[in-house]
């Protein structure tokens, strides 16, 4: 008989043996194992510290992105507003022909204003009246003279102030002025010389932008400072005369 | 190497889309011909545009046939009321001519009622801008048709 009690307490040591050893393995790997959750763990926490850094770098450089972007759009328009009076400065000083600059106000207001109904008067001798000088898109007989303080038109010119639609009216409106955007007085070292009046606006221009305001500065200080130029060459015998006198005074050689 | 498995370059992972500037470079710029009997709007165009671009102009429809045919431009700023031969009948020609058959003619105009867009467009432009000249409007129809920038 083989299968005695020795044999069956040898076969329950060897189990028990097995059992205790495969307990201890499974402790260790569960050691193991523990370890390396903890490792993760902390891997994984840092990968998240790292993430939320980056998260927050990249955050800074959208602001950043934006910011110059902003930066870059507000410098490319003051870009274009600075072109426009360059424009515009560069147009009314670049003739002594009375008729030329008369032009080039015209085309400040057409083209960089925006507005296909103007009318530019000039002062007479004795400062009794405005008189008409040009004009576009109007009833040049209601506008041919104007007598300074008479309307808005008369009242900029005998105040040296500008007039703009959205601000109250300094004196009432006479029947062809309804339409008044802008007046703008032409001033010469204190002395009103002329008046610029602009009437309806293109139809895609809603409203007078902050650069318009610039434009009517411009173009009443150079403005009227070119017209009083030419004027002054015109009543000196024209150009033919400066070139003559250039000629003249020029040293003998 | 497989390319799924190929390790990721920490450094070069994190690319934030970026607006690209309005630059182009010098070596490559691209011709613009403006076309205005106005002296202010072709100053204020070419101050606008001069810095990215070449420039060449004309001041009226028949100098402007010629110029094109010369120059060759790769677009085209073309006014549409014009002493002589206006901005629509110039478009029309440029289109039949060989050297701007296909070249961007960008209308620019004081006129934005409809009878006027649409008249532009018969004629063959391909785009439409009114005055006074908004710069940001300007500078995306440029780019969009000569295909730079953003």
């Amino acid at each position: 008989m083989t299968d005695g009690p020795d044999d069956l307490s040898e076969y329950v040591r060897k189990v028990h043996e097995n059992t205790q050893k495969y307990l201890r393995d499974l402790l260790a790997e569960n050691e193991k194992l523990c370890n390396l959750v903890y490792t993760l763990e902390r891997e994984l926490d840092r990968h998240r510290k790292d993430r939320l850094h980056l998260e927050e770098r990249l955050a800074a450089m959208e602001g950043e992105r934006r910011a110059c972007l902003e930066r870059y759009l507000s410098v490319e328009e003051q870009n274009a507003n600075v072109s426009s009076l360059y424009v515009a400065m560069l147009r009314l000083h670049a003739s002594i022909d009375h008729a030329d600059v008369l032009a080039a106000i015209h085309e400040i207001v057409i083209n960089l204003v925006g507005s296909e109904e103007l009318a530019v008067f000039e002062m007479n001798s004795d400062a009794s009246a405005l008189v008409l000088s040009s004009s576009l898109g109007v009833d040049t007989l209601s506008l041919a003279r104007i007598r300074p303080g008479a309307g808005v038109i008369g009242e900029c010119a005998a105040s040296g102030r500008a007039y703009l639609a959205k601000d109250p009216p300094r004196a009432e409106p006479l029947e062809y002025e309804s339409a008044l955007t802008a007046c703008v007085p032409f001033v010469v070292d204190g002395a009103v010389t002329g008046v610029l009046a602009i009437f309806r606006l293109l139809r895609h221009k809603a409203k007078l932008e902050a650069i318009d305001h610039e434009l009517f500065a411009l173009l009443g200080s150079h403005g009227a400072s070119a017209l009083y130029c030419t004027s002054l060459v015109q009543s000196t015998g024209g150009r033919r005369s400066l070139h003559a006198r250039a000629v003249s005074e020029a040293p003998n050689r | 190497m497989n390319v799924a498995h190929r390790p990721r370059d920490s450094s070069c992972h994190f690319r934030p889309k970026v607006r690209k500037l309005y630059c182009v470079d010098p070596q490559r710029k691209k011709k613009i011909l403006l076309v205005d009997d106005s002296k202010t709007v072709l100053l204020m165009e070419e101050t606008l545009l001069r810095l990215n671009h070449e420039i060449v102009k004309a001041t009226r429809g028949a100098e402007a046939l010629r110029v094109a045919a010369e120059e060759r431009p790769d677009l085209i700023l073309l006014d549409i009321v014009m002493p002589d031969m206006d901005g629509i009948e110039t478009c029309r020609l440029l289109r039949g001519m060989e050297a701007t058959k296909v070249t961007p003619i960008i209308m620019v105009t004081t006129r934005s009622d409809p009878r006027s867009v649409e008249s532009a467009y018969a004629s063959g432009a391909s785009d439409y801008l009114t005055k006074p000249i908004d710069y940001q409007e300007l500078r995306k129809k440029v780019e969009r048709h000569l295909g730079v920038g953003t």
